[in-house]
C-alpha cells in the first residue's frame, strides 16, 4: 500500500493527473489549444502533438463510470463489452468530449472497433450531437509484410487527416514533439528501475498511478514530475515482500495493486500498457514523422490482437525470469480474450518453478469477496518461502 | 408441458441434404484414415472457395460446432475445456469444435470426430479467434493461417442494393487490396498441401456457379415473402441452405439449390403451408439455437406462430451474389470482407433486419442474446431499437447458441409464449 511512504507533492501532482483524466485537456481546450482525443495506447501520440494540438487519453475511470452507470448508453451497448468501453462511450454521449477536434479510435481490439461503429451509428441516428468527429485507424497488430504495409499506409493517412484538422506537421515540430514524448519515456523508465524485482521502492499502487498519468498530462510537464518523483523515491528504503508480476486483462485502475499490496507484496511489474510496458522504446526522429510513428507502434506497442503469441508472450516469458516471486494472472468477467492465453503462459511458469494465481473477480468493484481476500493471502505466504 | 418433437423433415430436399452431409463427412474421414487425404478446418467466414477450388476438402468450425450442439455434446466438452483452465468467460461458438478434439472424449464426438487436419484457417475478426485457432494448430501440429480483418469506414445505407454490382467501391478498395493479398497467401498455403495451379479462370467459373446457386436461393426467398403462407419452415431452410452453402459453387451444390426452389415453387403453386394454422409470422436473428432445434416448432399449436425468417437463407443472395467477375479474387475478398458489418453491426446490420422483416410480412423478431459468445452480441440492441421503431415486438432471447448448459428450454418458452401472448397475438 502506499500509505505510510513518504509521498511527496511529485506524486500528489502525478496522481491528480490519474484521477482528473480530463483535467489537463480541458485547461488546453479553454486556453485555446485544439485538443484530439484516442482510446488506446497504439496511437502515434507524436503525430497529433506535431501538429500543435494536445493528445489525450479518451478513458474515463472505471470506478467512476461504475457510480454514474447511464441509462442512455444501456439501451445500445449490450452487457457484453468491457467497462472501459461502456465508460468511453457513455462519456461521449454525455457530452463530456465534445470539446475535441477529433478522436481517434484504433482498431486495436474489436470491442474498440465496434465503439467506433457505435458511435458512427448514434451520430447517424442523431442521438451523439455532442459526440466529436470520430476517426478509425485502422492498425493491424499481425506481423506479416501486408498488415505491416497496411499499417504504413494507415498512419500516413492519420497523418495527412491530423494535419488537416490542425496544421502541417514539419521537421521542426516533429523533432520537438518526439523529444517530448520520449523524455516522458525516459522518466518513465526511471520509475521502472527503481520498481525492478531484486530492489523495489516504489509500490504498485504508485507507479500504475505515476504512469498512467502520461497518457492525460502535458508530457513535457510530466517528464519534469516524473523525474522529480524518481529523485524522491530513489531516497527511500527498499521494500519488504513478495515480487509479483501482473499479467492479463489491461488494468485502467489500481485496485488490484492495492489488494494484493495490501497482503504484503509489492507488484513490481505489469504486462500491460497502463504499467510496465506504456514507455518501451523510443521514436525516432530521424525519419519521416508516419513512418517513424508507424514503426514505433507496430513493433512495440502492447495490443491484444498482437499475432502470434510467441511475440505477445515475448515480454512476460522474459520478465517473469528475472527474479518475479509469482505472477498474478488477472482474468475479471469483463475477460472473453486473455483467458484463451493462461493454460500457456501458467504451463510455461510451473515449468520454471514460478507460483502464479489466477484472479477472476472485478477487483475495479469497491469490495471484493473475503474468499479472494483468503486466496491471495495463502498465495503470497506461500511464495515468500524460499524456491527449492 | 412436454417438450415438442417436431423436427419432421417435410421437404425431399431436406433429407437429401442431410445424407449429403453425412455421406461427405464419412468420405473425408475415409480419406483421411485410409488414404492419408489432407484436409482443413476453417472458420466460416474464410473462402472455402478457394478450398474447393485446389482440392482440401474443408471443415467449417461454425458447422461442426452446431453438431456437436444438436448431439447435446457441447456440455461434455465446454466443461472439459474449463477443466483445462480455460475460463467459463470464454467464446463458446467458435470453441466447441477445438474443446471436441481437445477436452472430454473425443471417442464420443459425432461420427467419429475430427481427425488431424493438414491446416487451419481463420479470419482475425474478434481478439479471441487468433488465440482458439492458435491453440487448435499447435495441439494438431498443423499450420494456421491467419487473415488479419480490416475495419470498414464507408458504410452507406441500403448495402443490399450496391453489393451484387458496385462492390469494388461498397467495400472500399484499401480493404480489398489488403484481404486480396491475404487470400494468395491462404492460396499459396494450400497449394503447397495439394500441389494444385490456382487458375483464374476456375475461379471465376466457381464463382459464376456460387451467383448461380444463390439466385435460385433469392428466388426462394421471394416465393416465401409472396406466398400467403410459409411454405418452408426455417429449420427447413438453414438446412437446406447451409449445406448448400459449405459446398457452395460444386455442382451438388448448385443442383441442390436448384431442386430446393423447385420443391418450395411446387409447395406454393400447391398451396402448401409450412404450417397450415399460421396466424403470426416470427423472424429470428442470430446463430441458431443448434442445441434445441424444436424450440423453433414449439408456437405453432398455440399461437400459429411460425419462423419464417433466418439470416441464413436471405444472406445467401444479398451477401454472396457478385457481378462483375473481371477479377474474380477480388469479388471473393469483397464477398467475406465485411460479413461481420452486415450481420451484427450497425448501421448495415440494423438496417438489413428491418428490411427483411418488412419483406417478410413479420409480426415479431426473436433476438439471440449470446453472452457466452460475446464477439456475437455486438449490433443487438441497435437491431432490436431499428425493429421495435418499425413497429415490430421484439424479445431478447438469453441464451448461447451452443452451449446447452444453463438452457431452461421449457422456461424460455414459457417466456415466448408470455410475450406472443401480451405483445404479439392477433
Amino acid at each position: 500500500m502506499s500509505a505510510g511512504l513518504n509521498t511527496g507533492s511529485a506524486f500528489a501532482a502525478l496522481s491528480f493527473s490519474y484521477q482528473e483524466r480530463m483535467s489537463a485537456a480541458r485547461e488546453q481546450d479553454q486556453a485555446g489549444v485544439p485538443v484530439i482525443g484516442f482510446t488506446s495506447n497504439t496511437v502515434p501520440w507524436e503525430l497529433i502533438r506535431a501538429t500543435g494540438a494536445f493528445p489525450v487519453l479518451v478513458s474515463p475511470s472505471t470506478l467512476a463510470a461504475q457510480r454514474e452507470t447511464n441509462r442512455r448508453m444501456e439501451q445500445w451497448m449490450e452487457p457484453s463489452f468491457p467497462g472501459r468501453i461502456r465508460a468511453i462511450f457513455s462519456s461521449l454521449l454525455n457530452g463530456d468530449w465534445s470539446f475535441l477536434k477529433l478522436l481517434i479510435v484504433p482498431r486495436t481490439s474489436e470491442p474498440e472497433y465496434k465503439l467506433y461503429l457505435y458511435l458512427r451509428e448514434m451520430v447517424r441516428q442523431g442521438k451523439g450531437l455532442a459526440v466529436p468527429p470520430l476517426y478509425l485507424y485502422d492498425f493491424l497488430h499481425t506481423r506479416s509484410a501486408r498488415s505491416r504495409k497496411y499499417g504504413h499506409q494507415r498512419t500516413l493517412e492519420l497523418q495527412r487527416k491530423v494535419e488537416q484538422i490542425v496544421t502541417p506537421i514539419t521537421p521542426e515540430t516533429f523533432r520537438s514533439a518526439v523529444d517530448e514524448a520520449n523524455a516522458a519515456r525516459s522518466s518513465i523508465r526511471r520509475l521502472l528501475k527503481l520498481r525492478g524485482p531484486k530492489l523495489t521502492r516504489l509500490t504498485g499502487v504508485e507507479a500504475m498511478t505515476a504512469i498512467g498519468a502520461s497518457y492525460f498530462s502535458d508530457r513535457r510537464l510530466y517528464a519534469e514530475i516524473a523525474e522529480q518523483l524518481a529523485g524522491e523515491v530513489a531516497k527511500r528504503p527498499a521494500m519488504p515482500g513478495p515480487k509479483l508480476l501482473v499479467t492479463g486483462f489491461p488494468l485502467d485502475h489500481p485496485n488490484l495493486h492495492a489488494l494484493l499490496e495490501s497482503h504484503g507484496a509489492v507488484v513490481v511489474a505489469e504486462d500491460d500498457w497502463w504499467g510496465s510496458r506504456a514507455a518501451g522504446w523510443d521514436v525516432r526522429s530521424d525519419l519521416d514523422p508516419g513512418t517513424a510513428c508507424f514503426e514505433k507502434y507496430y513493433l512495440d506497442a502492447p495490443s491484444p490482437r498482437v499475432y502470434p503469441p510467441a511475440l505477445a508472450d515475448r515480454w512476460l516469458e522474459r520478465t517473469a525470469k528475472q527474479n518475479i516471486d509469482g505472477v498474478i494472472f488477472y482474468h475479471p468477467p469483463d475477460d472473453d480474450v486473455y483467458g484463451w492465453d493462461y493454460p500457456r503462459q501458467r504451463d510455461f511458469l510451473n515449468v520454471r518453478g514460478i507460483s502464479s494465481l489466477r484472479i477472476r473477480e472485478d477487483c475495479a468493484a469497491p469490495t471484493v469477496p473475503q474468499s479472494l481476500h483468503d486466496e491471495i493471502a495463502a498465495f503470497v505466504k506461500e511464495i515468500k518461502r524460499p524456491r527449492v | 408441458m412436454a417438450l415438442e418433437k417436431r423436427t419432421d423433415k417435410q421437404l425431399a430436399c431436406t433429407k437429401a441434404a442431410a445424407e449429403h452431409q453425412k455421406e461427405w463427412f464419412a468420405t473425408l474421414r475415409r480419406d483421411v484414415f485410409e488414404h492419408k487425404r489432407p484436409y482443413a478446418i476453417a472458420q466460416a467466414d474464410t473462402p472455402l472457395e478457394l478450398f474447393a477450388l485446389l482440392d482440401l476438402p474443408v471443415v467449417s468450425n461454425q458447422w461442426w460446432s452446431a453438431v456437436v450442439s444438436s448431439r447435446q455434446m457441447s456440455g461434455h466438452y465446454l466443461d472439459g475445456l474449463n477443466a483445462q483452465g480455460y475460463h467459463e468467460g470464454l467464446c463458446r461458438y467458435c470453441s466447441l469444435s477445438f474443446a471436441s478434439t481437445v477436452a472430454g472424449d473425443p471417442a464420443l464426438a459425432p461420427w467419429g470426430g475430427l481427425p488431424k487436419p493438414a491446416l487451419l484457417a481463420a479470419r482475425l475478426t474478434c481478439d479471441c479467434i487468433q488465440r482458439v485457432f492458435h491453440t487448435w494448430a499447435a495441439k494438431f501440429n498443423a499450420p494456421l493461417v491467419a487473415m488479419d480483418s480490416t475495419g470498414a469506414t464507408h458504410l452507406p445505407p441500403r448495402w443490399w442494393e450496391l453489393s451484387r454490382h458496385r462492390w469494388p467501391e461498397l467495400f472500399e478498395p484499401h480493404r480489398l487490396d489488403f484481404l486480396t493479398g491475404e487470400l494468395k497467401h491462404l492460396i499459396q498455403a494450400i497449394q503447397k498441401i495439394t500441389g494444385t495451379k490456382f487458375e483464374m479462370a476456375r475461379l471465376r467459373a466457381l464463382m459464376e456457379n456460387v451467383n448461380r446457386q444463390e439466385e435460385y436461393f433469392d428466388e426462394v426467398r421471394d416465393l416465401i415473402c409472396a406466398a400467403p403462407k410459409c411454405p418452408v419452415r426455417m429449420n427447413e431452410q438453414v438446412n437446406n441452405v447451409m449445406t448448400t452453402q459449405w459446398h457452395r459453387g460444386s455442382e451438388w451444390a448448385v443442383n441442390h439449390a436448384r431442386a430446393f426452389r423447385d420443391e418450395v415453387k411446387q409447395r406454393v403453386q400447391q398451396n402448401i403451408a409450412a404450417y397450415p394454422g399460421e396466424r403470426l409470422r416470427l423472424m429470428w436473428i442470430g446463430a441458431g439455437l443448434w442445441h434445441d432445434a424444436e424450440f423453433y416448432n414449439a408456437f405453432e399449436e398455440d399461437y400459429g406462430a411460425v419462423f419464417v425468417w433466418s439470416m441464413y437463407l436471405a444472406f445467401g443472395p444479398d451477401g454472396y451474389i457478385r457481378y462483375g467477375l473481371k477479377d474474380p479474387l477480388r469479388a471473393l475478398a469483397s464477398r467475406i470482407v465485411s460479413m461481420n458489418e452486415q450481420l451484427h453491426n450497425p448501421p448495415w446490420a440494423n438496417e438489413w433486419m428491418v428490411e427483411q422483416a418488412r419483406r417478410h410480412r413479420v409480426d415479431a423478431a426473436l433476438i439471440l442474446l449470446p453472452l457466452g459468445s460475446r464477439p456475437s452480441v455486438s449490433g443487438t440492441f441497435f437491431i432490436q431499437q431499428a425493429l421495435e421503431q418499425s413497429g415490430i415486438p421484439t424479445l431478447l432471447i438469453e441464451a448461447d447458441m451452443v452451449d446447452a448448459r444453463g438452457w431452461d428450454g421449457a422456461a424460455m418458452r414459457g417466456k415466448v409464449r408470455q410475450f406472443l401472448e401480451t405483445r404479439v397475438a392477433k
